[in-house]
């Protein structure tokens, strides 16, 4: 498959989108020009990437969470609650695991006995086997705008209905769809797919309905940010080319202040150059971030600090929005009281630091991560650049197998698997093997610096035993793990 | 980290069944690797036929299969007959992880899966070195 980072023609879209609208009888309904009216009916306030911009203007923090259930009714009421009791700004709509694998006829048959029992049956909302009508049903429903988000293979046919069913804005990506939650697809593949729903949306960008496109890179396993910020840009890049004009920087948040803060600066800093430097003069790029992946505490009042602590980081770096995991989401699907209650208390960190007008990008620690963490992306994106002859997707196919693109812990079985992270003496991800990264000399040295003083702090070499104790010091509500 | 020599030896790794969990076996393939092991990786989402095939098509001396979904037995059933049945009558067999759904003491986890035919049989949380040093003992290495 020759797949490369140049922008559909037209009718080789349209002939693929003959095959996506046939996935699923739903397809047949979707008309792309009675969905770009529906849009531009709709007020202002209900479109992601608008309200994304206002939030940018007015140096303000929103809330984003992550929402999905079953049935029309339920996914309503739980979307409703959430505006009612969450204070939250926006809504979403999480896929389903047998809609991110395209298995509709699975989920149409979950659904069913959903209804007949009356209690949810899928972990999110099936929007291919609901169709137009009953995602817009749940959207005209609520006044907040609604994005629709999950990793996934293929999400082609869910952006077309989605989209068409009133969502403005999705979240997912072609590398952590790699990585995290594919075995045997190959990573162009993936792409292709994702290089239709970026031209979907670039579709309806031409003709003024603006739709947010949220990176997200890959998940988080103690790893130096340069790891999630490498594969991040290049999904923008991708993206960018299709025409989507509307992105937001996700910044996945593990802990460490200084490193976490220089994370979502230097994404925005270098996401914004690359964009510049390969020709994308007119896309708008928003921040935000989010709490690590990964165990986490199940008993409440732990994961009611650990979402303050991540939200008070976030708003540090004056994010534009801000996610958060639930009280109750290590037991079980969170439930809308959890969720509410979940949110509810980040809001007042949001309204405690916001006002504040204190300034951490002068801050010593922050500047000497931001400093190292820009030189390692670098290192590695315009190794990748070059490796593809200055295309993207070549080069991060080529710097897959070489290793240059490489994920600890990851479910695909295409990648090296060399890297791995531990944490330092102040609970920083430092490459514990740095692979086959291209980094000069001053990296690895840094690295090495980091992780000696660690040694000396717990009396020992690190070895596997401290990568998997810090890979679980959060789940006990510490940044370190408890000797 | 400093590359230990040994033999050349080759493992199958990968975790049975339908659960994703994979930090387990990524890590003990890291460390498995790093012993200079030569390590031929399955991942996630294999059937006992796939391990037993990867040892047919590439020799192998031994392998290691993760679980965490509670329902390894059901799973591994009847893997040392049908290794036998494809003439691999000496391989060695591990298992570890979260072998069982309910509690239960821990010898009598391990002797179900010794009766099945593993050779050894690991507690959830072991680390890597303990492993390496059983491969090298039962495989003769150094």
């Amino acid at each position: 498959m020759d797949v490369v980072n140049k922008k559909w023609t037209e009718d080789y879209f349209f002939a693929e989108r003959k095959k996506v609208l046939d996935m699923w009888p739903t397809g047949k309904d979707v008309d792309l020009d009675e969905a770009v009216e529906y849009h531009k009916n709709e007020p202002h306030s209900k479109n992601c990437a608008l309200k994304s911009l206002q939030s940018k203007e007015k140096e303000i923090t929103y809330l984003w969470p992550s929402l999905g259930t079953d049935t029309i009714a339920s996914h309503k009421e739980l979307l409703l609650h959430m505006q009612k009791k969450g204070e939250v700004d926006f809504l979403a709509s999480y896929l389903d695991s047998l809609t991110r694998n395209c298995r509709f006829k699975e989920a149409e048959q979950e659904l069913r006995k959903a209804k007949k029992k009356g209690k949810a049956m899928l972990n999110g909302f099936p929007i291919v086997v609901h169709g137009i009508k009953g995602c817009r049903e749940v959207i005209d429903a609520v006044d907040l705008p609604v994005l629709f988000l999950g990793p996934s293979p293929d999400v082609r046919l869910a952006h077309e209905i989605g989209i068409a069913g009133g969502h403005t804005g999705y979240s997912g990506g072609p590398l952590i769809s790699f990585w995290n939650y594919t075995k045997d697809i190959p990573v162009e593949k993936i792409i292709h797919n994702y290089q239709y729903s970026h031209r979907l949306m670039g579709y309806y960008e031409e003709r003024g309905v603006p739709l947010l496109y949220c990176v997200s890179g890959a998940m988080p396993s103690i790893s130096p940010p340069s790891l999630m910020i490498v594969p991040e840009i290049i999904e923008v890049l991708i993206a960018a080319e299709q025409g989507v004009k509307h992105i937001r920087l996700n910044a996945w948040l593990q802990g460490n202040i200084a490193q976490d803060i220089a994370y979502i600066l230097t994404f925005k800093k270098l996401a914004d150059e690359y964009l510049e430097r390969l020709g994308y003069q007119d896309v708008h790029t928003t921040t935000y971030s989010t709490n690590p992946t990964g165990r986490y505490p199940t008993d409440h009042e732990q994961v009611y600090a650990l979402n303050s602590y991540f939200t008070m980081i976030g708003r540090l770096a004056a994010v534009q929005g801000i996610g958060s995991r639930t009280i109750d989401e290590a037991s079980h699907i969170p439930t809308k009281e959890g969720s509410a209650k979940s949110f509810r208390s980040i809001k007042v960190i949001i309204d405690m630091v916001q006002p504040q007008n204190i300034s951490v990008r002068d801050n010593y620690s922050v500047k000497a991560e931001i400093h190292i963490l820009e030189k390692e992306v670098k290192s590695i994106l315009d190794k990748v650049i070059e490796m593809g002859d200055g295309d993207i997707i070549t080069g991060t196919q080529i710097a897959i197998d070489a290793g240059v693109l490489d994920q600890p812990y990851a479910t695909t079985q295409h990648v090296k698997g060399k890297v791995m992270g531990v944490k330092d003496s102040e609970g920083a991800a430092r490459f514990f093997d740095l692979g086959n990264l291209p980094f000069a000399r001053e990296i690895f040295d840094f690295h090495k610096y980091k992780i000696a003083n660690r040694e000396k702090q717990i009396g020992k070499k690190v070895d596997y035993e401290t990568v998997i104790k810090d890979l679980t010091a959060l789940s006990h509500g510490a940044i370190l793990p408890f000797e | 980290m400093s590359n230990i020599n040994s033999a050349k030896a080759t493992l199958i790794t990968g975790v049975i069944g339908e659960d994703v969990h994979v930090t387990g076996i990524r890590i003990l393939e890291h460390a498995l690797k790093n012993s200079g092991f030569n390590v031929h990786s399955l991942g996630i989402h294999n059937t006992q036929e796939d391990f037993i095939k990867a040892a047919v098509d590439t020799g192998a001396d031994a392998i290691l299969i993760s679980s965490l979904c509670g329902h390894a037995r059901l799973l591994v059933d009847d893997i040392r007959q049908k290794c036998t049945q494809k003439g691999l009558e000496n391989i060695l067999l591990y298992i570890g992880g979260q072998l069982v759904i309910h509690a239960e003491e821990w010898k009598k986890t391990e002797r179900t899966f010794k009766k099945i035919g593993f050779n050894r049989v690991y507690q959830p949380f072991i680390l890597p070195e303990p492993v390496i040093a059983d491969l090298k003992g039962d495989l003769k290495i150094e």
